[in-house]
């Protein structure tokens, strides 16, 4: 390794710590692991199911167990997999699955993995999920570790279990009680407030999804401005931050949308009302015809 | 006799891969995916014709507390994911067997590289009493961070102290070119 490529590394990394490869396998696929909904039916192939880790303590993330914006905000994926698929090969069975990965242990090493299962295929399109984790899924320096739903023990006050099982409900495909599914108090795209804003978009704006209010996009004085978490600036049609993307569109018939472009003017730190939010305020183009509407879209990155 | 039944239940056989991350292997009994040999990650395909090549060891887990007696030939290493035979290691060139003590005081640094890169140095791997194997290395004073003990992942922080112990799993790596140790042998058994 050259003296310019130390150098270089010591400015952009700092420790020069080393990547080992740790195969990590989760799965569900043992007697036990059944992965099921609200109804007590098993979820269907093509349910998404990810391994990572939270940047929380295993209480707070049992704390949070309906609440998918802050957990979703603390969490690091190492892996995702789908219901029904046994490592790749679709096997059109429900309830089961299993995958392997390749994680760096520098990156991962030492964090507790937790294995998330959504009954929709993306996180931003479910309304129930199942989150769990074993005191013994730390992920190794060297090696593997496998995790399997099967493992985790309800009762287990270490354990992380976001989940329901009941006697009498068993999973068809794997046997044994089944993993059901819980809730989400405020899936992505509901609008249980009822102020015409889903939910997705009251959290990122820094709204309570639970409590109406005015929408967050605000026309005021020759410009506009909508509150985000803080992040970094993105483009000039594209607002992103770490795990969400903003997006405003105009439209003069509220039928065909268009992005509308335009690079932020003004910023203030903190929204009111809301910590680690920010202003963002954006130049309002003069003479655009007789009407125009403007939209703020919220998507997950 | 080898435990059968599911990944979560049964004995599970390791493999070592050339990344020297681990290929996981058990007997599945019964259910989703049928009986027979599998990888842990696949209930489906028939892993039965797998072989271990001649000079591999392989690790063996048992993730349930049921004795059972494991014979096998060819060296064994302690520890947890592997069946314990007879406590004390010898390191080679040295006399006496290793029973404990701590990374500092075991006078392992004769037989380490001292660290140039990260691709081409000596890993020592410890069994951690929560879980899995981490890797420990002996620092140079080429980057940040000081010399002496340290974690692959954390160059800053002293592991010196770090204890092992009888029934835990030593495994060590040299990564680069073959020198002192190898991979396939790298402890030997006092006789």
């Amino acid at each position: 390794m050259s003296r310019l490529l130390s150098l270089l590394l010591l400015l952009t990394l700092g420790p020069e710590c080393r990547a080992v490869p740790v195969s990590l396998v989760f799965s569900a696929q043992s007697s036990g692991g059944g992965l099921g909904d609200v109804s007590g039916n098993e979820l269907p192939p093509g349910s998404r199911v990810l391994a990572g880790s939270f940047d929380l303590t295993p209480a707070q993330v049992s704390a949070a167990a309906t609440d998918q914006f802050t957990l979703l905000a603390a969490f690091r994926s190492y892996g995702s997999a789908v219901i029904g698929t046994f490592n790749g090969t679709p096997q059109n069975v429900s309830g089961g699955f299993s995958a392997q990965v390749t994680v760096d242990s520098s990156v991962a090493g030492g964090k507790r993995i937790y294995l998330w299962a959504f009954n929709a295929p993306s996180p931003g399109e479910a309304t129930e999920h199942i989150l769990v984790s074993s005191p013994a899924w730390v992920m190794p320096g060297f090696g593997s570790l496998t995790c399997e739903v099967s493992q985790v023990a309800a009762a287990d006050p270490a354990a992380v279990f976001i989940a329901t099982r009941a006697a009498g409900v068993t999973s068809p495909t794997l046997g044994g009680l089944l993993n059901r599914a819980v809730p989400l108090a405020h899936p992505d795209e509901s609008d249980l407030d009822g102020d015409g804003v889903p939910a997705l978009v009251e959290w990122a704006t820094g709204s309570d999804p639970a409590v109406a209010g005015p929408p967050p996009l605000v026309y005021q004085n020759g410009s506009l401005s909508f509150p985000r978490r803080n992040g970094s600036a993105g483009s000039t049609t594209d607002f992103t931050t770490a795990t969400l993307r903003y997006v405003v569109q105009t439209s003069e018939d509220l039928d065909d949308w268009e992005t509308f472009s335009a690079a932020v003017v003004g910023s203030s730190s903190v929204a009111p009302g809301a910590s680690g939010m920010e202003v963002l305020t954006l130049n309002f183009p003069a003479g655009q015809g007789p009407a125009r509407f403007w939209r703020l879209v919220v998507t997950r990155r | 006799m080898l435990l059968p039944g599911e990944p979560a239940g049964g004995d599970i056989v390791s493999f070592l891969n050339p990344d020297s991350s681990f290929a996981d292997y058990y007997y599945r009994s019964s259910g989703l995916g049928g009986r027979g040999w599998r990888g842990v990650a696949d209930p489906f395909a028939d892993e039965s014709s797998r072989r271990l090549p001649t000079g591999e060891g392989f690790f063996l887990f048992r993730p349930v507390d049921i004795y059972a007696d494991l014979f096998f030939h060819g060296e064994v290493i302690l520890g947890r994911r592997v069946a314990p035979v007879r406590s004390g290691i010898s390191m080679p060139g040295m006399w006496t067997p290793k029973d404990n003590g701590t990374l500092a005081t075991a006078g392992l640094e004769p037989f380490f590289l001292v660290t140039p890169n990260g691709y081409n140095d000596s890993n020592l791997y410890l069994e951690m009493n929560f879980g899995g194997l981490y890797g420990h290395y002996l620092k140079d004073a080429t980057n940040p961070g000081g010399t002496g003990w340290r974690w692959v992942f954390d160059d800053f922080l002293d592991q010196g102290g770090r204890t092992f112990d009888p029934g835990t799993c030593w495994l060590l790596f040299r990564f680069g070119e073959e020198g002192l140790w190898t991979r396939e042998q790298p402890f030997r058994y006092n006789p």
